[in-house]
């Protein structure tokens, strides 16, 4: 407690130095404020609140134009007065365009078109004091926070289910292989909840621009699935780009697998018992799992030519070449088409036989190596003994 | 090798035998006060030393034992010369053939993708390298004529010996122990 005490007091200071002296009564939240940049910026508690500056007694210090702003839109207005303020928000190199997406988001529709007081504002996502930015590893809406900070809302079974949405994309992201990249190994560029439904804009994507979300990183991918059979059937909306195979936000680990049977999101799903079109798939398939397994193969004559000596920066060199090609082709599988593969997976299997030949090139000097120095060796201990025979002489 | 004379020899006998072994190519000593005369055969003459077995004068021949060394001396050429010849020659061997099956440095194999702030040098060539960091950059001139003179220093230490013991032996080994302990000292600290 005199910790705390020495904290808020130290706070209070901090803010005091202002000319206002909301701190007195309000330690709590002018502690909060005292961790944000806002203050550092010179917004202190008036520049949101209204309220006059450095009186001490209650009702003077409120005034007529206190703003306790505790309805949503009037809180989304306010941060709105100066963020989207283009000649402040010029000094700090922020966008302005947050309050018009926000108006256009599910959540702005939400809070100005129905007055929903449980919608999503600013506060909600970027906490109301202690505002930090968003790469600070401690704010909310940091992408590593970013699940758990959606989550509070979108995995309100009540909640959502008044609004017609469902409660368990927060779990089913945390179990994919998106959430599992950025939340376990810490793989920033994974990405999080506003990588693909944006930040202040928030909106589900529709079906057609599914691609287009998913394709601002996996561009190989989208781009060959527009230039294939697949595009045009999107564009009609007869499928979900993306999502009908790989699903949303339970995205597993995508694997050539995906080619072969008939369950949902398998090629077979949608094309079961048209046998040319499997064929084409099991043909992709055929061909990338070969790739891979000569891949991983040739990876572990190389772990084991390494484990004896050899050094093999250039073959591992081919080898990551061989590598790449074999993502370019699991990105042309979304062309399915067996011919642009073909290609690709020829070039791939160049890369692994020169890695090979490079090998064996240094399999051959590298023996030679040692027969030379055995033979070094040989010699030496010949003449030692001969030195040696020749000093018991005398 | 000690030619043992037989007891009584003149002096005639005595000089004869030094001047086979004269002929024969190889320098001797005679050693005298221990009873019957010695001929220490300093360096090995032609047929070797065994066939002055035969010689009248001659009762035995004896290799030169450590106690008998201690006493005498022992010239240090060749005989010294040829042990350091040899330890030199059975090291460099040992180190070649090391460095040929065991070519790898002792640190993580090197990374394109993350280059590493400094190349380590293989195993066998780190004290050298080690000794190289010590100096500043520019002053390699120094390291390389530290790292002379270090051998040279370690090479002649058994030269040098003025000590009372005859057994150079020892200092050499001592030099070589110290010439390690310096390698494995300069392979730490400039690695």
């Amino acid at each position: 407690m005199p910790a705390l005490s020495a904290l808020l007091c130290s706070a209070v200071l901090t803010v005091a130095q202002e000319p206002g002296s909301c701190a007195v009564c309000h330690g709590r939240e002018a502690l909060a404020l005292s961790r944000s940049p806002h203050l550092a910026a010179g917004v202190g508690c008036t520049a949101c609140h209204g309220g006059v500056d450095g009186l001490l007694e209650q009702e003077a210090a409120h005034g007529p134009e206190l703003r306790p702003l505790r309805d949503p839109g009037s809180a989304v207005e306010a941060c709105g007065s100066c963020h989207a303020d283009v000649g402040r928000m010029r000094t700090f190199g922020l966008a302005t365009d947050q309050l018009a997406l926000y108006r256009t988001s599910r959540h702005g529709q939400a809070v100005f078109e129905r007055g929903d007081a449980q919608s999503a504002t600013c506060v909600s996502c970027h906490g109301a004091h202690d505002v930090l930015p968003p790469a600070d590893a401690r704010s909310p809406v940091h992408e590593r926070n970013q699940v758990a900070t959606c989550g509070r809302c979108h995995s309100d079974a009540a909640l959502m289910q008044a609004r017609g949405l469902r409660s368990d994309a927060p779990e089913l992201y945390r179990d994919s292989v998106h959430g599992r990249a950025l939340l376990q190994e810490g793989r920033r560029a994974s990405p999080a909840c506003s990588d693909c439904h944006g930040s202040h804009g928030a909106v589900p994507p529709r079906a057609e621009a599914v691609g287009t979300v998913c394709g601002q990183c996996h561009a190989m991918a989208a781009e060959y699935f527009r230039a294939g059979p697949h595009g045009p059937t999107a564009r009609h909306g007869a499928m979900e780009e993306c999502v009908s195979c790989h699903g949303n936000h339970a995205v597993s680990q995508a694997s050539a697998e995906l080619l072969l049977g008939s369950e949902p999101g398998h090629c077979g799903s949608c094309h079961a018992g048209e046998e040319d079109v499997l064929a084409v798939a099991a043909g992709i398939h055929d061909r990338l799992a070969a790739l891979d397994r000569d891949i991983l193969d040739t990876a572990e004559v190389l772990r084991r030519a390494a484990s004896r000596g050899l050094f093999l920066e250039e073959e591992e060199a081919y080898l990551g070449d061989a590598r790449g090609l074999r993502e370019r082709a699991r990105g042309m599988t979304h062309s399915a088409s067996l011919e642009l593969l073909a290609d690709v997976d020829n070039r791939g299997q160049a890369m692994i036989q020169q890695t090979l030949e490079s090998l064996d090139v240094k399999r051959r000097q590298f023996r030679d190596r040692r027969i030379f120095t055995a033979a070094y060796a040989v010699v030496a201990a010949l003449l030692v003994a001969v030195l040696l025979i020749y000093r018991r002489e005398l | 090798m000690i030619l043992v004379l037989r007891s009584g020899v003149g002096e005639a006998e005595v000089e004869d035998v030094v001047l086979a072994l004269t002929a024969a190519g190889a320098r001797s000593r005679v050693l005298r006060g221990a009873g019957r005369p010695l001929v220490h055969v300093l360096e090995r003459p032609r047929g070797g030393v065994r066939r002055f077995a035969r010689h009248r004068a001659v009762e035995g021949v004896e290799p030169l034992s450590r106690s008998r060394q201690r006493r005498i001396g022992r010239p240090f050429y060749p005989h010294h010369f040829l042990g350091w010849c040899a330890a030199m020659l059975l090291l460099s061997g040992a180190l070649v053939l090391l460095s040929g099956f065991f070519p790898r440095g002792l640190g993580e194999s090197p990374d394109p993708r993350l280059p590493p702030a400094e190349v380590q040098a293989p195993w066998y060539l780190r004290p050298l390298s080690g000794l190289l960091h010590l100096f500043p950059p520019g002053w390699e001139w120094a390291a390389w004529l530290a790292a002379a003179l270090l051998a040279l220093t370690a090479c002649l230490v058994p030269a040098l010996d003025r000590g009372r013991g005859r057994l150079p032996g020892a200092p050499a080994l001592a030099a070589g122990l110290a010439l390690a302990a310096a390698a494995l000292a300069l392979s730490v600290l400039g690695g």
